[in-house]
């Protein structure tokens, strides 16, 4: 078997992480970046925020996608206002554009009425900025973002930004 | 080697895996014929499967479909639909995805794995493929240009089972 052939083989690959930890400065201005892929498509597994320091005020956060190469698009719809929400407070984004923003949650990553959960198993992201444009400021709230995903290309990762 | 390889797969069988194929313009839509993408060596269970053009499509209006030959028997059969509309023109960054299901057409969408109104969902939980060679029929519009990197998610699931680069 040639060395070219060897690099063709396939590749063992696991489901990744990255964090972004919030600091007071995020809500205070628009947009606010959380997450860039590098190098090539991967497959997202599950996106959410968990709520470390209470929100004062009516931020209604819109989920964008920004491709190295290509027009900026939300991926999600604008969330509800985040005014109120103590820590623990979980946003959970459920894999959809046009359906529910990223709901909130009590801690355990559930609405009253249920589990929220990812709408379809993965969601493809080429190498771009995934942020929130945010039209209400606060200066109280502080979010972490994280984010599951499955690289699909030699080098391909996430990183928070 | 062989026996090296084949000892390495048989430790890590049931780890998932991906293999990344770059297209090539003069033998995938330079020539105007269907041209095969992946070679399936042993029962592997798909997960995800998706095109990603990395070089603006051409003028020709191909509608393309992924489609399946099985060694045993030696028979072609469709995975899925024809793209919704033709593939001409397309920008980079444009993605062909998938859905999982024969009936569902490989579908267009920008960047993020979306369409224009929401997500391409994967519809099956994984895919059963015996061995053979995954292809992508252009249909019969002719030669073209640009490039389409597929890219394939799957899970082996015997020792030596494996997907390679055609």
């Amino acid at each position: 078997m040639s060395l070219t052939q060897l690099a063709e083989r396939s590749y063992q690959v696991s489901v990744k992480g990255a964090v972004n930890i919030g600091v007071l400065a995020d809500m205070q201005a628009s947009p606010v970046n959380l997450f860039r892929v590098f190098t090539g498509p991967v497959l997202v597994t599950q996106l959410w925020g968990r709520v470390t320091a209470a929100v004062t005020n009516a931020v209604v956060p819109i989920l964008t996608f920004d491709p190295d190469t290509g027009a900026a698009a939300a991926i999600a719809t604008i969330m509800l206002t985040c005014a109120g929400d103590q820590p623990g407070s979980i946003y959970i984004w459920d894999g959809s554009r046009a359906g529910a923003a990223p709901v909130v949650t009590a801690a355990l990553g559930m609405a009253a009425a249920g589990e929220t959960t990812m709408a379809g198993n993965f969601v493809i992201l080429v190498p771009g900025l995934l942020y929130y444009t945010n039209a209400v400021v606060d200066t109280t709230g502080i979010v972490d973002w994280y984010i599951n995903y499955i690289p699909m290309a030699d080098g391909a990762r996430v990183d928070p930004v | 080697m062989g026996q090296l390889n084949q000892a390495l797969k048989a430790l890590h069988m049931n780890e998932m895996r991906y293999i990344h194929r770059q297209g090539v313009n003069a033998t995938d839509l330079g020539t105007g014929l269907d041209y095969n993408i992946f070679n399936v060596e042993g029962d592997v269970q798909v997960h995800m499967m998706f095109g990603q053009v990395t070089t603006v499509i051409g003028a020709t209006a191909n509608l393309i479909f992924l489609n399946f030959t099985s060694l045993v028997p030696a028979a072609t059969v469709a995975l899925c639909a024809v793209t919704g509309g033709a593939i001409n023109a397309d920008a980079v960054n444009t993605l062909y995805v998938w859905s999982g299901a024969i009936a569902g057409a490989l579908t267009a969408a920008n960047n993020i794995g979306h369409s224009g109104s929401d997500l391409i969902p994967w519809a099956g939980n994984t895919i059963l493929l015996s061995p053979g060679i995954i292809g992508v029929d252009v249909g019969a519009a002719g030669a073209n240009t640009g490039e389409i990197d597929w890219y394939i998610l799957f899970t082996p699931c015997f020792p030596g089972a494996d997907i390679t680069i055609l």
